[in-house]
C-alpha cells in the first residue's frame, strides 16, 4: 500500500499556480509524493505554456488589415452622425420652409398693400401691423369684382310668413347695433354666429350675397339706395327673402322683407 | 523547464492604459487605434487559437475570425471587463467553433513522415485521432506531442490549461472569460494537466497511472 499518499491534483495544480493557501502549500511540499507530482504537472504546464511561433510581419497586416477593413462606424459615432445628419436635414427642411413662407409673404403682403395690385390672400398679423391694423381695408380692396362687398347676413331659417321674419331680424338687428358700431363695414354677427363663430351664416354668404345682387335693397328703385344693409335672409313657404334694413325719413331703422325670387317687397317695419 | 511566460502579466500591467485609449479612439471610428489595439492583441489571440486549434491553418483562420469578431463587437464593448479580457472570451469562443466545424469534416489522419504546414520536416509518429493517445515513439518532438494531447483533452479542460499556461492568466480572469466560478477553473486545470500528464508519460513522466479521472468538473 502508499504510505504517501500524493496531495490530491488539484491542490498540486493549484499550488503550482500559486493559487494554493500556505497551508495546502506546506502539504504539497511536505510530500515526496507531493513534490514529484508538483514537478510532472509543472512539466506539463511548461510545455503547454512553450511560445507558439509567432505569426509573421506580413500575417499580422493581412489579419489586422482584413479585419480593420470589416469596421463599421461604432454605434456611438454612428449614432452620432446620424443625429447629427438628421439636425442638419432638420434644419435645412426648416430653412427652406422659412424661406418659402417668406417668399410667398414678401410675393403677396406687399402686393396685398399696394394700391394697383388686388389680391385675394389674407393679411398676416405682421401685415396688419404694418398697414395700421386695419385688415378691413385691404380686405376690400382684395375684392376681384368693381361691385362693394355685401355684408354677410343672418339666417333666420324657416319663417312661417314675411312679417315673423321682420320680427326676428328686427331684434337682431336690435342686438346687432351695438356690435356694428365698432366695426362698421365687418360682417354683421348673427344669431347663429354668436353661439358659433363659424355659424350658417357663415356659409351660406356666398348665395346671400349673390341674392342680395340679384334683388337690391327698395329704395334702390327710389333712386337712393344709399345706408340699406342686407341683415337677414329667411325661408318663407314661399321662397327665400332678404332682409334689408335701411334708414327711414323719420331717422328710425326700416326694415324690408323682399322676396328673392320675385324681388318684391313682402312686408315692411319701421323700428 | 520554464514557467509559465509572464508576458501576458507584463503586457497587461503595461497595456492596460493604451488599450484604453486605443479601445476609446477605436470604438470612436479611429482606424489607426483599432489597427493598433489589435496588433497589441494579435499575438495572444494567435497563440491562444494555436494551442487550442492544434495546427497553424486552423489558427490562423480562427486568429482572423476572431479579430473579426472583436471589431465587429467593439462598438458593444462596455467596458465591464477588461479588454484583454473580452478578446480572450472572443477568440475562446470562435476557436471552438472552429473545432466543432472541424470535427465535422472528416477526420485526416496523417502518416508517419508526412509533411504538413506546422511540421514541414514531418512527423516522426503517425498521429491518431484527437480520442486516442498520442503515438508511442519518444521521437515525437515535444510540439508535436503537446499538440496532440491537448486534442485528446475535453474541450472544457483545453481552454482552462491554456488560458493558464499558455496565456498566463489567472484563476479569476479565466472564471471571468470562461463564465464560470473560480473554483470550476481550478479543477478544470488540474484535471486537464493530470490528463495531459498521463498522455505525455513518454515525454513527461513515467508514471501512466498518475493521471486520474477526467470525468466532469469538480465544482
Amino acid at each position: 500500500m502508499n504510505e504517501d499518499p500524493r496531495p490530491d491534483d488539484e491542490l498540486v495544480s493549484a499550488v503550482l499556480d500559486g493559487e494554493a493557501t500556505l497551508e495546502e502549500r506546506a502539504l504539497v511540499e511536505g510530500s515526496a509524493e507531493g513534490r514529484r507530482r508538483l514537478e510532472s504537472l509543472r512539466s506539463v504546464a511548461a510545455q503547454v505554456g512553450h511560445p507558439v511561433p509567432p505569426l509573421s510581419d506580413a500575417t499580422i497586416t493581412r489579419l489586422v488589415d482584413r479585419a480593420v477593413a470589416e469596421a463599421q462606424p461604432a454605434p456611438s459615432s454612428g449614432r452620432s452622425g446620424r443625429r447629427w445628419r438628421t439636425w442638419v436635414a432638420a434644419a435645412a427642411a426648416a430653412v427652406v420652409l422659412l424661406g418659402a413662407v417668406a417668399a410667398l409673404v414678401r410675393g403677396v403682403g406687399p402686393a396685398g398693400r399696394s394700391d394697383d395690385t388686388a389680391s385675394s390672400a389674407s393679411p398676416t398679423v405682421a401685415d396688419r401691423e404694418a398697414s395700421g391694423g386695419s385688415i378691413a381695408a385691404p380686405a376690400a380692396e382684395a375684392t376681384p369684382t368693381p361691385e362693394p362687398v355685401l355684408p354677410r347676413v343672418a339666417d333666420l331659417g324657416p319663417q312661417p310668413d314675411a312679417t315673423t321674419a321682420l320680427d326676428q331680424a328686427l331684434v337682431l338687428t336690435g342686438a346687432r347695433s351695438g356690435a356694428n358700431a365698432s366695426a362698421s363695414s365687418s360682417p354683421a354677427p348673427s344669431a347663429s354666429s354668436a353661439e358659433s363663430p363659424l355659424g350658417a351664416d357663415e356659409a351660406g354668404a356666398g348665395s346671400v350675397a349673390a341674392d342680395q345682387k340679384a334683388c337690391p335693397p327698395p329704395d334702390e328703385a327710389l333712386g337712393d339706395a344709399a345706408g340699406w344693409d342686407a341683415v337677414a335672409t329667411a325661408e318663407l313657404p314661399t321662397g327665400p327673402i332678404v332682409v334689408w334694413r335701411g334708414p327711414d325719413p323719420t331717422g328710425a331703422a326700416r326694415l324690408v322683407a323682399v322676396d328673392l325670387t320675385t324681388c318684391a317687397v313682402l312686408a315692411h317695419r319701421t323700428g | 523547464m520554464s514557467d509559465p511566460p509572464p508576458t501576458h502579466h507584463e503586457r497587461r500591467a503595461l497595456g492596460r492604459r493604451d488599450d484604453t485609449e486605443l479601445l476609446r479612439a477605436a470604438q470612436g471610428g479611429d482606424r489607426t487605434a483599432l489597427d493598433a489595439l489589435l496588433r497589441a492583441h494579435v499575438d495572444q489571440v494567435h497563440a491562444l487559437c494555436r494551442r487550442l486549434c492544434g495546427n497553424e491553418d486552423d489558427a490562423e483562420d480562427a486568429t482572423q475570425d476572431a479579430l473579426l469578431a472583436v471589431v465587429r463587437g467593439l462598438p458593444r464593448f462596455d467596458g465591464r471587463s477588461a479588454f484583454s479580457t473580452w478578446v480572450h472570451r472572443i477568440a475562446t469562443n470562435t476557436c471552438l467553433d472552429q473545432l466543432r466545424r472541424r470535427s465535422r469534416r472528416p477526420h485526416v489522419v496523417r502518416s508517419i513522415g508526412a509533411p504538413d504546414r506546422d511540421h514541414p520536416a514531418g512527423a516522426a509518429a503517425a498521429l491518431e485521432p484527437a480520442d486516442g493517445h498520442p503515438g508511442p515513439d519518444q521521437r515525437v518532438p515535444e510540439r508535436l506531442a503537446i499538440d496532440e494531447a491537448l486534442a485528446a483533452l475535453p474541450e472544457e479542460f483545453r481552454v482552462a490549461v491554456v488560458l493558464r499556461d499558455q496565456l498566463g492568466l489567472d484563476y479569476a480572469e479565466i472564471a471571468e472569460v470562461l463564465g464560470v466560478p473560480p473554483g470550476t477553473v481550478r479543477s478544470r486545470i488540474a484535471r486537464g494537466r493530470a490528463r495531459l500528464a498521463q498522455l505525455l508519460e513518454p515525454v513527461t513522466d513515467g508514471n501512466r497511472s498518475a493521471g486520474g479521472d477526467v470525468q466532469g468538473d469538480r465544482r
